[in-house]
Order: structure tokens, then sequence, then C-alpha cells
């Protein structure tokens, strides 16, 4: 990526030269910026008659699938119909399916669109603001190797959760750094929003909904169930690495099960005997 | 692709049509944007501007009409006035207060106003107004703006006289139409 100082000597260099036309990238670059610039200008335009008369967009919250954010809209939650001319248009245009959603803040409610479901058929999610009561916006962090950088091998990302109840509906989403501000700065600024409390917890109206509509619940649980059959078959190859040396436990039965499956292929049995 | 191709497929809504508008005409639209928007408070507007531009031209292609322009002078013609409007835009945003008012008779008071200054300028020709724009609000010497739009400082000291002329008579003429109409 350049930076703002080559980019003030590229502009400079532009009127120095006097330069009479864009080169090829420029103009790749301009092609695909209009493009879906004016792709957004007629999705817009399609979304203003399902608001009210007199409701007023405030501001918008681009959703990707770019750096973590990617879970909620990849592999199998990533796939959509594309049947009617215009989702057809769009898919063969941007080659992307779900990846690409909204979040609309009027002054009235929130709005969320994904951007293919709408073209497909109109289908979009509306949250007033008086009766959401709380948003759960939570950090977490995380550490990996960067084998490409030889100084410092050990780095640190993060996600936000986004997760909120309004009426019977449940609203979850993974935000990258960069969403997650623009959302608490939409916070402040938005009236509707001011008296919305934010909390590091998933709030739900009852407990049904905080067992089987509750994300984040079923990630930690996810969490703790790989953990558990990781620790059940670690203890279990010991077991069978402690039989081996005729020791512990599963001795008799790891030598006799060996015996059955070797009995069952006659050379094997052979080579045993 | 010629000029006939181009409108074809942009009235079509495909967008090889804008790949190939782009390949032909961005530089021209692109340099008159620049000429217009070239104040350092304006750079940040260039991207906006050259957006709408686009969209316009894509949106509006119908009513492109070959027997009066060519397709280049017709997106041209619609990057100068946008990027027009921009510049009155960012004049009323950043509150630009112009250093030399027109009429000097006290009966034009309310017309230092900014917001009318502003629009009764929209009445001169596309140059006059950037010549205006560009003395009045942003306070460049003839000279320089001689310069930026390539002509001689006499034509501009010219055009910023005849330009003058013809608002104190919009004016004058607005004037006598509000007393006519309260008359009756």
């Amino acid at each position: 990526m350049k930076t703002s100082f080559k980019k003030v000597f590229d502009q400079l260099n532009d009127d120095l030269l006097e330069k009479n036309d864009l080169s090829a990238n420029e103009k790749k670059q301009l092609f695909d910026e209009t493009k879906m610039y004016i792709f957004i200008q007629d999705f817009l335009k399609k979304l203003t008659p399902y608001l009210q008369e007199d409701e007023v967009i405030q501001s918008y919250l681009p959703l990707t699938n770019q750096d973590n954010s990617a879970i909620m809209t990849g592999g199998i939650m990533g796939m959509a119909y594309a049947r009617t001319p215009d989702a057809r248009a769009y898919l063969n245009t941007f080659h992307t399916v779900r990846g690409n959603r909204l979040l609309i803040f009027t002054d009235q409610r929130m709005i969320f669109v994904v951007v293919i479901d709408f073209l497909e058929d109109h289908t979009y999610f509306s949250y007033p603001y008086d009766s959401i009561k709380s948003f759960m916006l939570k950090e977490h962090t995380f550490g990996y190797f960067d084998w490409a950088n030889k100084d410092g091998l050990r780095k640190q990302d993060s996600y936000y959760t986004f997760d909120f109840q309004a009426g019977n509906h449940v609203f979850t989403e993974m935000l990258s750094p960069e969403d997650a501000q623009i959302f608490q700065r939409q916070l402040q600024e938005i009236d509707g929003l001011k008296h919305v409390l934010i909390t590091d917890k998933a709030k739900r109206n009852n407990w049904l909904d905080r067992v089987f509509s509750n994300v984040t619940l079923h990630i930690r649980l996810l969490y703790g169930v790989t953990i558990l059959a990781f620790l059940a078959l670690f203890i279990y190859l010991f077991l069978v690495l402690l039989a081996a040396f005729d020791i512990g436990p599963l001795k008799d039965e790891i030598v006799f099960g060996l015996i059955a499956i070797a009995a069952k292929i006659p050379p094997l049995y052979s080579l045993w005997i | 692709m010629n000029d006939q191709e181009i409108v074809q497929l942009i009235q079509q809504k495909d967008f090889r049509g804008l790949e190939a508008l782009i390949d032909l005409y961005s530089c021209s639209i692109r340099s008159m944007i620049r000429l217009i928007l070239n104040h350092p408070a304006e750079k940040t507007y260039l991207k906006e501007v050259e957006n709408e531009v686009f969209y316009k031209i894509w949106d509006k292609i119908e009513q492109f009409d070959e027997t009066k322009s060519s397709l280049g002078t017709w997106s041209v013609k619609i990057a100068r006035n946008l990027a027009l409007d921009k510049k009155r835009q960012i004049i009323r945003n950043l509150k630009i207060i112009p250093t030399e008012f027109l009429p000097e008779t006290p009966e034009c008071d309310e017309y230092l106003e900014r917001e009318q200054f502003l629009e009764l300028v929209a009445i001169l020709s596309a140059e006059d107004q950037l010549i205006f724009l560009k003395y009045f609000f942003y306070q460049d010497k003839p000279g320089d703006i001689a310069k930026d739009l390539d002509l001689d400082p006499a034509i501009i000291y010219n055009r910023l006289a005849r330009g003058k002329k013809k608002l104190k008579d919009a004016l004058k003429n607005g004037k006598d139409r509000d007393s006519h109409e309260n008359v009756f």
C-alpha cells in the first residue's frame, strides 16, 4: 500500500509531467471503484421505498469478509440463491455472494441487509432502537506466529462480537476492530442509540433464547467440547503407549484388541503367532 | 469501441460501457475536476466528485444527444458542472466570506449575504463562475487565475468587470421584479 508521502509525490509528478492519460492500472482501479459506487447508489435507491416517509438515514456500517468477520458469511453460511436478474448481475459483476452486508442507522431504527438476499427477494431485518435494551460489544484477542516475519514471530490480532436482542430477533455479527470503532462512534452520534447499554455479555429476554439463541455461548461450548475431546484422545494414546510396555489398565484390552484385529488379516496373524 | 457503442452499452446498464468510457475519457474528466477543485481545502473532495460524475453519466445517459455534442464533451461538461457545484458547496460549508462585494450602493446590503452571492454567481457562464469563485472567495490573484486557466491576465480582469456588471443587472432586475410583485 502506498503511503501518503508517496501519494503526494505521485500527484506532484503528474502535475510536473502534465500527464495526459491514466495508466492501465489506474484505469482498472478507477473502473472497479466507480463500478462499486454506481452499484451502491442504485442499491440505495432500491432500498429507499422500504423506509418510512419521515425516516432519515444517519449512517452506514458496511460489513465485508475482511479480517476475521468472514465467519458469519463464509462456508455454508455464505451460500445464497441468485435467481433474479439483479442478484445474478451482482454475482457476475462482483463475484461475491453473502460477503457484503450493510447495517443502516436511521433516526428510528437499524436495518440489516445482506446485499444479495435483498436483491434476490427483498429480505431485510428491522431493529427499532426502542426495542433494544443492550448491545454486547466484546473484544477478543488472539496470538499467532507470523513465519514470514523474521524479527517478531508472535503477533496479536483481535475481533469483536457484536450481539443484541430486539424484540424476538437476535442479531450476532463479528466486527473487525475498524468496524467496531465506527460503531462506537455511531453510538455517540445517533440520538436513538444513546440510551442503549453497552455490555460484554449477551443479554436475552428469556432463558430459552439465552441457551439456544446465543452464539457466544455456543462458541464457548464448542471450545469446551473440543478441549475435552483432545484431552480424552491424549489420555487414550497415553494408556495405549503404557500398554505397549505391558503396564497400565489397558494392557490386556489392548493386547487382545490387537490380536483380534490381526486375526482378521491372516498374514498378520501368522506373523504374530 | 466508438461513442455510439459505449452509449448503447451504458443504456443497457452493461459495465463494459463504463469501462470503455473510462478508458477514453477518464483523463479529461479528471483534469476538469482538478482544474476547478484546485485549492488545498478542496483536494479531499476530488474522489467524491469523480464518483458523482461517472454516476451521473451512467444514470442520465438517456439525456445524451449525439447531434448536440460528442460523448467526451458531454461527459466533461457534466464534470465541470458538478465540480462547480461542489466548489460552491465547499465555500458555503467553510463559510468563506467574499473579499470584495460587488454592488457599492447601500440598497444592495442584503445582497452581500454569502448565500445570495453564491446563487447569483450561478447565472454566469461556467468559466466566469470559476473565475469569480477563485477571485472573491479564495482570494486568488488574477495572474494566478490566468495561469490556472491558461488565459491572459487581461482577459481575467475583463471577465471580472463584465461579470460584475451582469450580477449588478441581475440584482437590479430582481429588485424591480420583487417591488412589482409587492404592489400587486
